[in-house]
């Protein structure tokens, strides 16, 4: 996941792809902790840093890659793009703000039992009406959502503090008495357990809940955009150090991690130079799934 | 349905027999539980549960969101958007969702998704609950709208939306709800414009209840004159009948029940236009709303609707 979108944060600095990306790099720990909890016929919605849910949600990163590309071997024939992803488990990602939230919930009234829709946002979103509407709607019909709050602080170019006065995302949950947890973001462990929590209520019928798990944008709002973060801690580099002391040995680990990387670059060459662009005159025949005469 | 419907009867009558026909098919709206404002669902509920007749609250935005996420589940949400100025908080999950996931997807997903609204002035309710918004849902590539004009018309187009894979908007017009008025042409698809009345000299264009404003209006010139078509069809809008018919007649009225600044008379002329100018022998009328919300008082109301006369004079005008 993260190779995979450092080699995206390369592919727009060098013009080798188009679109406006907005990366997740910070947020994957939260991504594989809530993942886990998941089961197969469980459904995905987020927002516009979907690339690590869609990995984790098991699409072929090729497919995915593709897509990024514009290429018609895409997941989405090169007609969504990265704001736009869609697959059968991850069902869709979205570039307007708190636009999946209501989607989700509908999506989750056809769940067979003991599933659940896993609805991922950032804490910009809390400040949408359509979010208030949906925790409205989840709650007043027992939908299984499981909302998963990324809150890294900052909604677009703004710290959080400019758009809100109200302290956390899961106080606005307080009112409908829906169960809620805050957890350290960079945590994988605590968010794979605090996760399991809450699943397993919703599995069992009790409706909606709202993890909001804190994390660190490492990257800009969008690649290319010239405000750069400020500079923070990478949760990977702290995971490592552990793993250092608990015995792994830290020259394999930066062996993998390059080599992963490396992958990453080769997929990306290799979809740039295979992989076909779309045809124009196909747009047409996909507007309506029965075009009319 | 049963004769002697009227358009919200036959709509409630090609609703119940589709969530007979069909599980997946779902009601969602405000109200929609105790029948609505002008009894389209009415007594649903207690036959199919408040489950598949599903109150919401005032959240149009969320409701319509929610019933894409029905969709892309495999159901068949019927929606109802009480007035089509209420469409507007909804207009995210109709134009950035609902019309284009199917394209977005590359073909993966369709939206199978039915919105029922109710546009057009009458009984002076004042220009948040009187104005007709078409054109914005012809503009968005993805939209299928229908707009049927006679209760025949409405059970086909309620069945046809709710087995069609992609989103379709019902535009009802409000002063129909309760006409039993038949029209030729009855048993034809809702897909196509049609003929319903057979002229020589003027073609006049137009939908809903101008359908019928039309009619009268061309019984004002002797029989054989004037030939008036039904769009039913407002988007993708398609012209084909109109051109057809212009080739013989030469001359065209568009009426339609909306603000004259852009809007489908606006879209229909452009089209003709460019496939049909060779035929014509006079510019082409619009007759429609003037470019101002729609005014309260008695008199403005009935100064800004289109009236058989306004087409009346239109058609002796391209006469001319």
């Amino acid at each position: 996941m993260r190779a995979f979108e450092e080699v995206l944060a390369e592919g727009s600095r060098d013009d080798l792809l188009d679109g406006l990306l907005h990366l997740g790099i910070g947020t994957e720990a939260v991504t594989v902790g809530v993942m886990d909890c998941l089961i197969d016929d469980d459904r995905i919605y987020t927002a516009h840093r979907p690339h690590g849910h869609f990995l984790a949600a098991g699409v072929d990163a090729r497919s995915i890659m593709a897509e990024l590309a514009g290429r018609e071997t895409g997941l989405c024939r090169g007609r969504g793009g990265t704001l736009h992803l869609m697959s059968d488990r991850a069902v869709m990602a979205t570039g307007i703000v708190g636009g999946q939230l209501s989607v989700a919930v509908g999506h989750a009234l056809r769940q067979p039992a003991g599933t659940l829709v896993a609805a991922f946002f950032g804490d910009g979103a809390a400040q949408t009406g359509a979010f208030h509407e949906s925790l409205n709607l989840a709650t007043l019909w027992r939908a299984p959502v499981l909302f998963v709050c990324e809150n890294n602080g900052v909604a677009e170019f703004t710290p959080r503090s400019e758009h809100t006065t109200v302290a956390s995302v899961v106080d606005y949950a307080a009112v409908y008495g829906i169960p809620t947890t805050i957890v350290d973001g960079s945590d994988v462990e605590e968010v794979a357990a605090r996760t399991a929590i809450l699943v397993e209520g919703i599995r069992r019928g009790s409706g909606p809940a709202l993890l909001e798990a804190t994390v660190t944008r490492l990257r800009p709002h969008y690649e290319g955009d010239w405000r750069a973060p400020d500079s923070a801690a990478d949760f990977i580099d702290t995971l490592e150090s552990v793993m250092v002391e608990i015995g792994a040995d830290k020259r394999e680990i930066a062996r993998r991690r390059a080599a992963d990387v490396d992958d990453a670059r080769l997929l990306l060459a290799s979809v740039l130079q295979d992989d076909p662009l779309p045809d124009p005159a196909d747009d047409m025949s996909l507007v309506f799934a029965r075009p009319l005469t | 349905m049963n004769a002697g419907d009227n358009l919200v009867q036959a709509a409630r009558s090609a609703l119940a027999d589709a969530m007979e026909a069909e599980d997946a098919v779902m009601l969602l709206g405000e109200d929609v539980g105790t029948g609505g404002p002008f009894g389209l669902t009415r007594g649903l509920a207690d036959k199919h549960g408040v489950g598949r007749v599903r109150n919401t609250p005032i959240c149009e935005g969320s409701f319509v969101g929610a019933a894409v996420g029905l969709a892309l589940a495999g159901g068949r949400p019927f929606v109802d958007i009480m007035f089509d100025d209420f469409a507007t908080l909804a207009s995210d999950q109709l134009f950035n969702n609902a019309a284009k996931i199917h394209f977005m997807s590359g073909g993966r997903y369709s939206v199978p998704l039915t919105i029922w609204t109710v546009a057009g002035a009458e009984g002076r309710w004042g220009a948040q609950h009187s104005q007709s918004l078409a054109g914005w849902f012809a503009q968005v590539p993805g939209i299928k709208v229908l707009s049927p004009s006679s209760p025949k018309m409405m059970y086909s187009s309620v069945l046809e939306a709710l087995t069609d894979p992609d989103p379709v908007v019902l535009f009802v017009d409000r002063r129909l709800l309760y006409s039993r008025a038949e029209l030729p042409g009855d048993d034809g698809s809702p897909w196509q414009a049609r003929v319903i009345k057979g002229g020589s000299d003027v073609t006049v264009a137009a939908s809903g209840s101008l359908a019928h404003s039309a009619l009268e209006a061309a019984h004002a010139f002797p029989d054989g004159v004037v030939e008036v078509i039904d769009l039913q069809r407002l988007a993708p809008i398609d012209v084909s009948v109109i051109v057809e018919s212009v080739a013989r007649t030469s001359r065209l009225v568009i009426a339609h029940d909306e603000a004259r600044c852009g809007g489908i008379a606006a879209a229909v002329a452009s089209e003709v236009y460019e496939r049909g100018y060779w035929s014509l022998e006079a510019p082409i009328q619009r007759v429609t709303c003037p470019p101002t919300p729609v005014p309260f008082a008695g008199p403005l109301e009935d100064a800004y609707v289109v009236s058989a006369t306004d087409i009346v004079d239109a058609i002796a005008l391209v006469r001319e």
